[in-house]
């Protein structure tokens, strides 16, 4: 993906969200892909006033989404067999769909073990120094 | 008349105690008979005038020296797969081969023989390669065509192989015997990695000291996005499909170069190297291996 989609599917949508929700103060967040980092997005950011904070590098142990990403995979290799290997061959309709159920299928309390466990990623970060952790 | 010329066959040897106690008198050969002109070409010696006079006589005379023997070559007695299996549990008990010469008599090639394999092994045997090469050609070309190919289990390739391929009788041995055959095999993925930058590490501790000040409030607004994708089970710890020379390379960025070089040779770790550059990035990769000779 490059700045000019990244800005027309994922930002536009996002710009809808902000507005939908004014009296909220919501922050948006993305990692250091080169298309977020890209001056383009920066001042596409900008234009749409979309607040956003910078993000540290090679730190996917505290993006909580990732594990919603992992368990939406989980679910689809469980209940969608043929999507696991070859997802190509699943006609788009289709795998919008399946993506949307595992979506909906996500528990409401894994989300909030999630943020239940922000503080405990941040002190494991702190406690290894910046390197890896188990997270 | 002696035994030997009534039965047409040569005399044996005497041994030189009989020669030297009755030497054997040297007795006239009958005259031979007439031979018809009809049979002068068509009849053999023996069957017109009986055994040969000449040869007899000069053979038994020469037989009255005494020859030099000839050795004879000592064989061992081959083992049995009985033989072998004594051997086998007796070296598992820690019995030293000079004490299983000593008890059995076996050689200490047997011993050694009998340590590596019970039965003869041969080479070039067994069933050929179901997937014959132009199919397993083509099955590295589809292989190649997508990264989600990779992921993809032996036992489940002729599930999603196009069907002109014909491996839909093909199982997951049969697969793994084609893809080893034009090198590749199976491997455990390499995760999302970590950088070890002191730069980017002290800022990921200035993130967290902020993160773990934040209110409950605050994180619920915050709003977390990422790109994914989906390769078939990657997010776990998976199984890819990667050619040998990949793996090398893969291997070279983890471990030292030296212990590596030291098990497969540095000569093998430089082809493979530069046949990794040619192949993936169409250089050769003498500024590299200049790097790593200069390591060695």
């Amino acid at each position: 993906m490059d700045s000019y989609k990244y800005d027309a599917v994922i930002l536009n949508n996002v710009e809808s969200f902000f507005d939908a929700n004014p009296d909220k103060p919501f922050v948006w967040m993305q990692d250091n892909a080169s298309c977020h980092r890209s001056k383009e997005t920066q001042e596409n950011l900008r234009i749409r006033r979309i607040p956003y904070i910078k993000w540290p590098r090679y730190s996917p142990d505290l993006n909580l989404i990732e594990h919603v990403w992992n368990w939406m995979k989980n679910w689809i290799q469980k209940h969608y067999y043929a999507a696991y290997y070859d997802a190509s061959k699943i006609p788009l309709l289709q795998l919008r769909r399946i993506i949307w159920e595992a979506w909906e299928a996500v528990p409401t309390d894994f989300i909030m073990s999630l943020y239940e466990s922000w503080w405990r990623r941040c002190q494991a970060v702190i406690d290894a120094k910046g390197g890896p952790t188990k997270y | 008349m002696d035994i030997s010329q009534l039965l047409n066959t040569p005399p044996r040897r005497r041994l030189p105690s009989e020669i030297l106690e009755t030497p054997p008198p040297p007795s006239p050969l009958p005259p031979p008979l007439p031979i018809p002109l009809s049979q002068l070409s068509t009849q053999s010696w023996d069957s017109r005038n009986g055994p040969r006079p000449s040869r007899e006589s000069s053979f038994a005379l020469e037989s009255s020296q005494p020859l030099p023997q000839t050795p004879q070559k000592q064989y061992t007695r081959p083992t049995t797969r009985s033989d072998r299996i004594r051997i086998k549990t007796a070296l598992d008990f820690n019995i030293s081969p000079a004490s299983i010469y000593k008890k059995y008599g076996f050689t200490e090639k047997q011993i050694r023989l009998a340590k590596q394999h019970l039965t003869p092994q041969k080479n070039r045997c067994g069933r050929k390669p179901k997937v014959n090469t132009p199919t397993r050609h083509r099955l590295e070309q589809w292989l190649l065509q997508s990264p989600s190919h990779r992921h993809i289990p032996f036992r489940l390739v002729r599930q999603f192989t196009p069907p002109e391929l014909g491996l839909q009788d093909c199982g997951g041995q049969a697969v793994r015997t084609a893809f080893k055959l034009v090198g590749y095999g199976r491997w455990v993925a390499k995760r999302k990695g970590f950088s070890d930058d002191p730069e980017v590490m002290q800022e990921r501790v200035d993130f967290a000291e902020e993160g773990k000040t934040w209110t409950p409030e605050r994180l619920f607004h915050q709003v977390f996005s990422d790109e994914v994708w989906a390769m078939g089970g990657a997010h776990t710890q998976s199984y890819i499909t990667v050619k040998r020379t990949a793996l090398i390379a893969l291997i070279l960025s983890v471990f030292n170069i030296s212990i590596v070089s030291s098990r497969l040779g540095c000569s093998t770790v430089r082809s493979l190297w530069e046949e990794r550059d040619q192949r993936h990035f169409g250089r050769r990769s003498g500024g590299v291996w200049t790097h790593i000779s200069t390591t060695l």
